[in-house]
Protein backbone atom coordinates (compact mmCIF):
# COMPACT_ATOMS: atom_id res chain seq x y z
CA UNK A 1 0.00 0.00 0.00
CA UNK A 2 1.20 3.21 -0.96
CA UNK A 3 2.35 5.30 2.36
CA UNK A 4 0.34 8.17 1.84
CA UNK A 5 -2.77 6.19 1.78
CA UNK A 6 -1.51 4.12 4.51
CA UNK A 7 -1.57 7.16 6.27
CA UNK A 8 -4.91 8.15 4.94
CA UNK A 9 -6.26 4.57 6.42
CA UNK A 10 -4.74 5.83 9.97
CA UNK A 11 -6.34 8.92 9.79
CA UNK A 12 -9.38 7.70 8.99
CA UNK A 13 -9.53 4.64 12.05
CA UNK A 14 -8.70 7.23 14.35
CA UNK A 15 -11.66 9.27 13.48
CA UNK A 16 -14.34 6.57 13.46
CA UNK A 17 -12.94 5.48 16.22
CA UNK A 18 -12.86 8.94 18.00
CA UNK A 19 -16.93 8.47 17.21
CA UNK A 20 -19.41 11.67 17.47
CA UNK A 21 -19.74 13.89 20.26
CA UNK A 22 -22.25 14.46 22.21
CA UNK A 23 -24.84 17.91 21.31
CA UNK A 24 -25.22 20.51 23.74
CA UNK A 25 -28.63 19.79 24.67
CA UNK A 26 -30.62 22.83 23.27
CA UNK A 27 -28.15 23.68 20.76
CA UNK A 28 -29.83 22.41 17.66
CA UNK A 29 -33.08 24.18 19.32
CA UNK A 30 -31.47 27.56 19.69
CA UNK A 31 -30.22 27.71 15.81
CA UNK A 32 -33.49 26.45 14.59
CA UNK A 33 -35.12 29.23 16.81
CA UNK A 34 -32.52 31.94 16.22
CA UNK A 35 -32.83 30.84 12.31
CA UNK A 36 -36.40 31.38 12.11
CA UNK A 37 -36.06 34.79 13.73
CA UNK A 38 -33.63 35.99 11.68
CA UNK A 39 -35.03 34.50 8.73
CA UNK A 40 -38.16 36.49 9.48
CA UNK A 41 -36.51 39.93 9.80
CA UNK A 42 -35.01 39.08 6.52
CA UNK A 43 -38.29 38.07 4.55
CA UNK A 44 -40.18 41.42 6.21
CA UNK A 45 -37.25 43.49 5.07
CA UNK A 46 -37.00 41.95 1.60
CA UNK A 47 -40.51 42.72 1.45
CA UNK A 48 -40.12 46.23 2.03
CA UNK A 49 -37.32 46.60 -0.45
CA UNK A 50 -38.84 44.56 -2.87
CA UNK A 51 -42.41 46.66 -2.84
CA UNK A 52 -40.18 49.97 -2.74
CA UNK A 53 -37.59 48.82 -5.70
CA UNK A 54 -40.93 48.44 -8.29
CA UNK A 55 -42.31 51.59 -7.16
CA UNK A 56 -39.39 53.69 -7.01
CA UNK A 57 -37.78 52.15 -10.29
CA UNK A 58 -41.26 53.96 -12.04
CA UNK A 59 -40.87 56.53 -9.94
CA UNK A 60 -37.14 57.23 -10.63
CA UNK A 61 -35.43 56.77 -7.37
CA UNK A 62 -32.76 54.86 -5.36
CA UNK A 63 -33.79 51.87 -3.95
CA UNK A 64 -33.17 50.43 0.11
CA UNK A 65 -32.22 46.79 0.46
CA UNK A 66 -31.13 45.13 3.65
CA UNK A 67 -27.47 44.43 4.19
CA UNK A 68 -27.26 40.58 3.72
CA UNK A 69 -24.97 38.28 6.95
CA UNK A 70 -24.68 39.42 10.11
CA UNK A 71 -25.61 42.97 8.79
CA UNK A 72 -28.87 41.73 8.30
CA UNK A 73 -29.61 41.37 11.47
CA UNK A 74 -28.99 44.78 12.25
CA UNK A 75 -30.34 46.50 9.30
CA UNK A 76 -33.10 48.80 9.60
CA UNK A 77 -34.89 50.39 7.04
CA UNK A 78 -35.25 54.28 6.96
CA UNK A 79 -37.90 56.11 7.85
CA UNK A 80 -39.09 56.89 5.21
CA UNK A 81 -38.73 53.85 2.88
CA UNK A 82 -40.70 51.52 6.03
CA UNK A 83 -44.24 51.66 5.28
CA UNK A 84 -44.99 48.81 3.36
CA UNK A 85 -47.60 46.57 2.56
CA UNK A 86 -45.88 43.59 1.53
CA UNK A 87 -46.90 40.96 4.05
CA UNK A 88 -44.41 38.27 5.10
CA UNK A 89 -46.07 35.71 2.94
CA UNK A 90 -46.11 37.17 -0.18
CA UNK A 91 -42.21 38.34 0.67
CA UNK A 92 -41.48 34.59 1.04
CA UNK A 93 -42.80 33.78 -2.15
CA UNK A 94 -40.55 36.60 -3.82
CA UNK A 95 -37.12 34.35 -3.39
CA UNK A 96 -35.98 36.83 -6.27
CA UNK A 97 -36.46 40.28 -4.34
CA UNK A 98 -33.82 42.77 -4.95
CA UNK A 99 -31.57 41.91 -2.08
CA UNK A 100 -31.65 38.13 -3.30
CA UNK A 101 -29.44 39.58 -5.84
CA UNK A 102 -26.61 39.48 -4.21
CA UNK A 103 -23.64 36.73 -3.53
CA UNK A 104 -24.48 34.94 -0.45
CA UNK A 105 -21.64 35.20 2.02
CA UNK A 106 -20.48 31.14 1.38
CA UNK A 107 -20.14 32.82 -2.91
CA UNK A 108 -17.82 35.05 -1.14
CA UNK A 109 -14.78 32.89 -0.55
CA UNK A 110 -13.92 34.62 2.45
CA UNK A 111 -15.34 37.74 2.27
CA UNK A 112 -17.72 38.58 4.91
CA UNK A 113 -20.76 41.19 4.76
CA UNK A 114 -19.68 43.92 7.48
CA UNK A 115 -22.11 46.77 7.37
CA UNK A 116 -25.12 47.79 5.45
CA UNK A 117 -26.06 49.16 2.13
CA UNK A 118 -24.71 52.68 0.67
CA UNK A 119 -28.13 54.11 -0.71
CA UNK A 120 -29.20 57.62 -1.45
CA UNK A 121 -29.78 59.60 -4.50
CA UNK A 122 -27.48 60.02 -7.43
CA UNK A 123 -25.42 56.92 -7.08
CA UNK A 124 -23.08 55.99 -9.61
CA UNK A 125 -23.71 52.62 -11.17
CA UNK A 126 -20.69 50.63 -10.71
CA UNK A 127 -19.87 51.34 -6.72
CA UNK A 128 -16.12 52.02 -6.16
CA UNK A 129 -14.49 53.29 -9.14
CA UNK A 130 -16.55 56.03 -10.14
CA UNK A 131 -17.46 59.44 -9.49
CA UNK A 132 -20.62 61.36 -9.95
CA UNK A 133 -19.32 64.76 -8.62
CA UNK A 134 -19.94 67.50 -11.11
CA UNK A 135 -17.38 69.45 -10.13
CA UNK A 136 -14.84 66.75 -10.89
CA UNK A 137 -16.82 65.26 -13.71
CA UNK A 138 -17.66 68.85 -15.82
CA UNK A 139 -20.35 68.89 -18.28
CA UNK A 140 -23.07 66.23 -18.16
CA UNK A 141 -25.15 67.21 -21.08
CA UNK A 142 -26.81 64.01 -22.82
CA UNK A 143 -25.56 61.79 -20.02
CA UNK A 144 -28.38 59.57 -18.53
CA UNK A 145 -28.64 60.95 -15.02
CA UNK A 146 -28.15 58.68 -12.12
CA UNK A 147 -31.99 59.49 -11.35
CA UNK A 148 -33.26 57.11 -13.19
CA UNK A 149 -31.08 55.09 -11.98
CA UNK A 150 -32.20 52.19 -9.42
CA UNK A 151 -28.93 51.25 -7.33
CA UNK A 152 -28.26 48.89 -4.85
CA UNK A 153 -25.26 48.86 -3.07
CA UNK A 154 -23.49 46.34 -0.17
CA UNK A 155 -19.78 46.80 1.01
CA UNK A 156 -17.92 44.81 3.26
CA UNK A 157 -14.11 46.27 3.95
CA UNK A 158 -12.85 43.19 5.71
CA UNK A 159 -9.51 42.92 6.99
CA UNK A 160 -7.43 39.50 6.65
CA UNK A 161 -4.12 37.81 7.37
CA UNK A 162 -3.32 38.81 3.76
CA UNK A 163 -4.36 42.46 4.12
CA UNK A 164 -7.17 44.33 3.68
CA UNK A 165 -9.61 43.11 1.27
CA UNK A 166 -13.26 44.15 0.42
CA UNK A 167 -16.08 44.17 -2.06
CA UNK A 168 -18.80 46.32 -3.73
CA UNK A 169 -21.62 44.96 -5.26
CA UNK A 170 -24.45 47.19 -7.82
CA UNK A 171 -27.37 46.63 -9.69
CA UNK A 172 -28.76 49.60 -12.04
CA UNK A 173 -31.37 50.27 -14.57
CA UNK A 174 -31.79 52.96 -17.41
CA UNK A 175 -34.26 54.04 -18.57
CA UNK A 176 -32.67 53.14 -22.11
CA UNK A 177 -29.49 51.28 -23.62
CA UNK A 178 -27.59 54.56 -23.65
CA UNK A 179 -26.94 54.50 -19.89
CA UNK A 180 -25.20 51.16 -20.50
CA UNK A 181 -23.14 52.73 -23.37
CA UNK A 182 -22.13 55.62 -21.61
CA UNK A 183 -20.79 53.29 -18.70
CA UNK A 184 -18.50 51.88 -21.58
CA UNK A 185 -17.77 55.10 -23.48
CA UNK A 186 -17.25 56.76 -19.77
CA UNK A 187 -19.46 59.72 -21.22
CA UNK A 188 -22.09 59.58 -18.55
CA UNK A 189 -22.52 61.30 -15.46
CA UNK A 190 -20.41 59.30 -13.23
CA UNK A 191 -16.92 58.27 -14.83
CA UNK A 192 -14.30 56.22 -14.06
CA UNK A 193 -11.58 57.01 -11.80
CA UNK A 194 -8.35 54.78 -10.66
CA UNK A 195 -9.00 52.12 -13.04
CA UNK A 196 -8.55 51.60 -16.42
CA UNK A 197 -10.59 48.84 -19.44
CA UNK A 198 -8.90 45.60 -19.79
CA UNK A 199 -10.07 42.66 -21.89
CA UNK A 200 -12.48 40.31 -20.50
CA UNK A 201 -11.08 36.52 -20.20
CA UNK A 202 -11.93 35.21 -23.37
CA UNK A 203 -12.63 37.99 -25.24
CA UNK A 204 -14.32 41.27 -25.08
CA UNK A 205 -17.73 41.22 -25.34
CA UNK A 206 -20.66 43.76 -26.13
CA UNK A 207 -22.44 42.96 -23.00
CA UNK A 208 -19.36 42.50 -20.75
CA UNK A 209 -16.90 45.32 -19.26
CA UNK A 210 -13.86 44.45 -17.09
CA UNK A 211 -11.51 47.20 -15.50
CA UNK A 212 -8.32 47.17 -13.56
CA UNK A 213 -7.03 49.34 -11.20
CA UNK A 214 -4.58 51.41 -12.63
CA UNK A 215 -1.82 51.57 -9.80
CA UNK A 216 -3.14 48.38 -8.09
CA UNK A 217 -3.79 45.05 -9.96
CA UNK A 218 -5.38 43.58 -7.27
CA UNK A 219 -8.45 45.92 -8.01
CA UNK A 220 -10.73 44.42 -10.28
CA UNK A 221 -14.12 45.38 -11.45
CA UNK A 222 -16.66 43.35 -13.96
CA UNK A 223 -19.85 44.69 -15.07
CA UNK A 224 -22.02 42.57 -16.82
CA UNK A 225 -25.42 44.02 -19.29
CA UNK A 226 -28.66 42.41 -18.60
CA UNK A 227 -31.03 44.28 -20.66
CA UNK A 228 -31.65 47.64 -19.81
CA UNK A 229 -29.85 46.64 -16.21
CA UNK A 230 -26.45 45.83 -15.56
CA UNK A 231 -24.76 44.34 -12.50
CA UNK A 232 -21.46 45.42 -11.23
CA UNK A 233 -18.73 44.14 -8.73
CA UNK A 234 -15.55 45.84 -7.51
CA UNK A 235 -13.31 43.91 -5.86
CA UNK A 236 -9.90 43.61 -3.99
CA UNK A 237 -8.26 40.40 -3.25
CA UNK A 238 -5.00 39.74 -1.63
CA UNK A 239 -3.05 36.62 -1.09
CA UNK A 240 -3.55 33.90 -3.44
CA UNK A 241 -6.84 34.43 -4.66
CA UNK A 242 -7.77 35.61 -8.81
CA UNK A 243 -9.30 39.03 -7.90
CA UNK A 244 -10.32 38.82 -11.89
CA UNK A 245 -11.76 35.52 -11.67
CA UNK A 246 -13.31 36.35 -8.42
CA UNK A 247 -14.93 39.18 -9.97
CA UNK A 248 -16.06 37.55 -13.20
CA UNK A 249 -17.30 34.33 -11.14
CA UNK A 250 -19.34 36.61 -8.58
CA UNK A 251 -20.91 39.30 -11.35
CA UNK A 252 -21.67 35.81 -13.61
CA UNK A 253 -23.98 34.89 -10.29
CA UNK A 254 -25.95 38.30 -10.21
CA UNK A 255 -26.18 38.30 -13.78
CA UNK A 256 -27.83 34.87 -13.39
CA UNK A 257 -30.06 35.70 -10.71
CA UNK A 258 -31.09 39.62 -12.36
CA UNK A 259 -31.88 37.57 -15.62
CA UNK A 260 -34.01 34.93 -13.30
CA UNK A 261 -35.58 37.53 -11.02
CA UNK A 262 -38.91 39.73 -11.33
CA UNK A 263 -36.95 42.59 -10.98
CA UNK A 264 -38.29 44.98 -13.38
CA UNK A 265 -37.21 45.84 -16.58
CA UNK A 266 -36.53 49.78 -16.87
CA UNK A 267 -37.32 51.47 -19.54
CA UNK A 268 -38.42 49.97 -22.99
CA UNK B 1 -55.25 29.68 42.65
CA UNK B 2 -54.28 27.67 39.82
CA UNK B 3 -50.38 27.53 39.04
CA UNK B 4 -48.70 27.82 36.28
CA UNK B 5 -45.42 28.41 34.37
CA UNK B 6 -43.85 31.56 33.00
CA UNK B 7 -45.73 33.58 30.54
CA UNK B 8 -43.74 33.50 27.37
CA UNK B 9 -43.97 37.04 25.71
CA UNK B 10 -43.86 36.16 21.97
CA UNK B 11 -44.06 32.73 20.52
CA UNK B 12 -40.95 31.71 18.53
CA UNK B 13 -40.66 31.85 14.93
CA UNK B 14 -42.11 28.66 13.40
CA UNK B 15 -39.16 27.51 10.75
CA UNK B 16 -39.64 26.61 7.16
CA UNK B 17 -41.29 23.24 6.53
CA UNK B 18 -38.60 20.15 6.15
CA UNK B 19 -35.56 22.13 7.93
CA UNK B 20 -36.33 21.09 11.62
CA UNK B 21 -36.20 17.80 10.52
CA UNK B 22 -32.96 17.80 8.63
CA UNK B 23 -31.49 19.96 11.10
CA UNK B 24 -32.56 17.08 14.10
CA UNK B 25 -31.33 14.48 11.74
CA UNK B 26 -27.81 15.63 10.35
CA UNK B 27 -27.11 17.49 13.22
CA UNK B 28 -24.90 14.72 15.11
CA UNK B 29 -22.99 14.20 11.68
CA UNK B 30 -22.77 17.81 11.29
CA UNK B 31 -21.02 18.41 15.14
CA UNK B 32 -18.64 15.42 14.06
CA UNK B 33 -17.52 17.11 11.17
CA UNK B 34 -17.31 20.33 12.59
CA UNK B 35 -15.22 19.04 15.76
CA UNK B 36 -12.72 17.45 13.15
CA UNK B 37 -12.66 20.95 11.37
CA UNK B 38 -12.21 22.76 15.09
CA UNK B 39 -9.85 20.41 17.35
CA UNK B 40 -12.37 22.24 19.98
CA UNK B 41 -15.89 20.82 21.49
CA UNK B 42 -16.52 24.88 22.16
CA UNK B 43 -15.59 25.79 18.69
CA UNK B 44 -17.21 22.93 17.29
CA UNK B 45 -20.59 23.74 19.04
CA UNK B 46 -20.26 27.52 17.50
CA UNK B 47 -19.46 26.54 14.22
CA UNK B 48 -22.24 24.16 13.82
CA UNK B 49 -24.58 26.69 15.34
CA UNK B 50 -23.69 29.30 13.10
CA UNK B 51 -24.11 26.96 10.26
CA UNK B 52 -27.64 25.96 11.14
CA UNK B 53 -28.58 29.19 11.56
CA UNK B 54 -27.40 30.19 8.04
CA UNK B 55 -28.93 27.08 6.72
CA UNK B 56 -32.77 28.18 8.35
CA UNK B 57 -32.01 31.37 6.59
CA UNK B 58 -31.48 30.26 3.24
CA UNK B 59 -33.38 26.79 3.58
CA UNK B 60 -34.95 27.33 0.05
CA UNK B 61 -31.81 27.43 -1.43
CA UNK B 62 -30.82 24.41 0.34
CA UNK B 63 -33.82 22.32 -0.45
CA UNK B 64 -33.66 23.04 -3.90
CA UNK B 65 -30.01 22.45 -4.19
CA UNK B 66 -29.02 19.21 -6.08
CA UNK B 67 -26.73 17.73 -3.17
CA UNK B 68 -28.37 19.70 0.52
CA UNK B 69 -25.57 17.87 2.54
CA UNK B 70 -22.73 18.79 0.07
CA UNK B 71 -24.02 22.40 0.41
CA UNK B 72 -24.68 22.88 4.64
CA UNK B 73 -20.93 21.15 4.11
CA UNK B 74 -19.61 23.91 1.87
CA UNK B 75 -21.17 26.61 4.39
CA UNK B 76 -19.58 24.89 7.11
CA UNK B 77 -15.99 24.99 5.41
CA UNK B 78 -16.28 28.43 4.26
CA UNK B 79 -17.40 29.53 7.12
CA UNK B 80 -14.48 27.70 9.42
CA UNK B 81 -11.94 28.76 6.70
CA UNK B 82 -12.69 32.48 6.83
CA UNK B 83 -13.34 32.13 10.58
CA UNK B 84 -9.90 30.81 10.82
CA UNK B 85 -8.69 33.94 9.11
CA UNK B 86 -10.40 36.17 10.52
CA UNK B 87 -9.28 34.89 14.41
CA UNK B 88 -6.20 32.73 13.93
CA UNK B 89 -5.62 32.79 17.92
CA UNK B 90 -6.58 29.12 18.30
CA UNK B 91 -3.73 28.09 16.16
CA UNK B 92 -1.70 28.32 19.04
CA UNK B 93 -2.98 25.67 20.78
CA UNK B 94 -1.85 23.41 17.62
CA UNK B 95 1.58 22.65 19.29
CA UNK B 96 0.23 21.81 22.35
CA UNK B 97 -2.11 19.38 20.87
CA UNK B 98 0.39 17.34 19.04
CA UNK B 99 2.49 17.45 22.49
CA UNK B 100 -0.58 15.79 24.01
CA UNK B 101 -0.97 13.16 21.68
CA UNK B 102 2.68 12.05 21.41
CA UNK B 103 2.81 10.10 24.58
CA UNK B 104 -0.38 8.42 23.47
CA UNK B 105 -0.07 5.48 22.34
CA UNK B 106 -1.64 3.77 19.14
CA UNK B 107 -2.47 0.81 20.79
CA UNK B 108 -4.88 2.15 22.65
CA UNK B 109 -8.42 1.81 21.23
CA UNK B 110 -10.43 3.84 23.38
CA UNK B 111 -12.36 7.20 21.88
CA UNK B 112 -10.38 9.60 24.14
CA UNK B 113 -6.87 8.33 22.91
CA UNK B 114 -8.08 8.16 19.26
CA UNK B 115 -9.71 11.81 19.56
CA UNK B 116 -5.77 13.14 20.97
CA UNK B 117 -4.11 11.22 18.10
CA UNK B 118 -6.49 12.49 15.33
CA UNK B 119 -6.37 15.88 16.70
CA UNK B 120 -2.55 15.60 16.65
CA UNK B 121 -2.55 14.74 13.26
CA UNK B 122 -4.79 17.20 12.00
CA UNK B 123 -3.95 20.02 14.36
CA UNK B 124 -0.40 20.70 11.86
CA UNK B 125 -2.23 21.49 9.31
CA UNK B 126 -3.92 24.83 7.48
CA UNK B 127 -7.59 24.93 7.63
CA UNK B 128 -8.29 23.80 4.18
CA UNK B 129 -5.95 21.18 4.17
CA UNK B 130 -7.67 19.68 7.21
CA UNK B 131 -10.99 20.55 5.60
CA UNK B 132 -9.47 18.36 2.57
CA UNK B 133 -8.94 15.77 4.40
CA UNK B 134 -11.83 15.69 7.09
CA UNK B 135 -13.96 15.26 3.92
CA UNK B 136 -11.94 12.54 2.69
CA UNK B 137 -11.23 10.42 5.70
CA UNK B 138 -14.26 10.88 7.91
CA UNK B 139 -17.22 12.09 5.27
CA UNK B 140 -15.37 9.33 3.09
CA UNK B 141 -16.26 11.56 0.12
CA UNK B 142 -14.90 11.33 -3.65
CA UNK B 143 -12.19 14.08 -4.44
CA UNK B 144 -14.70 15.59 -6.49
CA UNK B 145 -17.25 16.01 -4.08
CA UNK B 146 -14.57 17.59 -1.63
CA UNK B 147 -13.71 20.33 -4.55
CA UNK B 148 -17.06 21.04 -4.55
CA UNK B 149 -17.28 21.58 -0.90
CA UNK B 150 -14.03 23.25 -0.73
CA UNK B 151 -14.55 25.71 -3.84
CA UNK B 152 -11.24 24.25 -5.65
CA UNK B 153 -10.22 22.06 -8.17
CA UNK B 154 -10.23 18.00 -7.95
CA UNK B 155 -6.58 18.55 -9.19
CA UNK B 156 -6.10 20.93 -6.07
CA UNK B 157 -7.58 18.37 -3.87
CA UNK B 158 -5.47 15.74 -4.75
CA UNK B 159 -2.21 17.94 -4.42
CA UNK B 160 -3.31 18.98 -1.17
CA UNK B 161 -4.13 15.93 0.03
CA UNK B 162 -0.68 14.26 -1.16
CA UNK B 163 1.06 17.27 1.09
CA UNK B 164 -1.23 16.97 3.85
CA UNK B 165 -0.33 12.88 4.17
CA UNK B 166 2.83 13.47 3.70
CA UNK B 167 3.38 15.97 6.77
CA UNK B 168 1.48 13.86 8.94
CA UNK B 169 3.18 10.55 7.65
CA UNK B 170 6.27 11.65 10.45
CA UNK B 171 3.67 11.88 13.03
CA UNK B 172 2.46 8.64 12.30
CA UNK B 173 5.74 6.87 12.32
CA UNK B 174 7.16 8.62 15.54
CA UNK B 175 4.03 7.20 17.17
CA UNK B 176 3.89 3.85 16.09
CA UNK B 177 4.78 1.38 19.21
CA UNK B 178 8.02 0.25 19.02
CA UNK B 179 8.98 -3.61 19.84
Amino acid sequence: MDVHEETGGRLRSLLEEAGTPSLSEGLLDEALSRGGRLRRRRMMARGAAGTLGAAALVAGLVVTVPALGAGADRTALPAASSPTTASPSAADEDEQAAAALFPDEDDLRGLRYRGGPLTGPDQAAVLGPQICDSTVVGPTKGAVRPVDVASIHAVLPTVTEEGVEDASFTVAGWADSRGWQQLVADTGPCRWIGVEQATWPGGDRADRLLLVGRDDPRWVVAVRRVGTRSVAVSIHRSGTTDPTVEAVRLVGLMAARLEDSPWPAVGP
Amino acid sequence: MAGGGPVRSARPPRPPEGVEEYVRAAGPRLLRFARSLTLHDADAEDLLQDTLVRLVVHWRRVERSEHPDRYVRRMMVNRFVSGRRLASARTVTSDALVEAAAPVTSAGDSAVEARLLADGMLAVLDPRSRAVLVLRYLEDQPDEVVADVVGISTGNVRVIAHRALARLRPLLVADEPVG
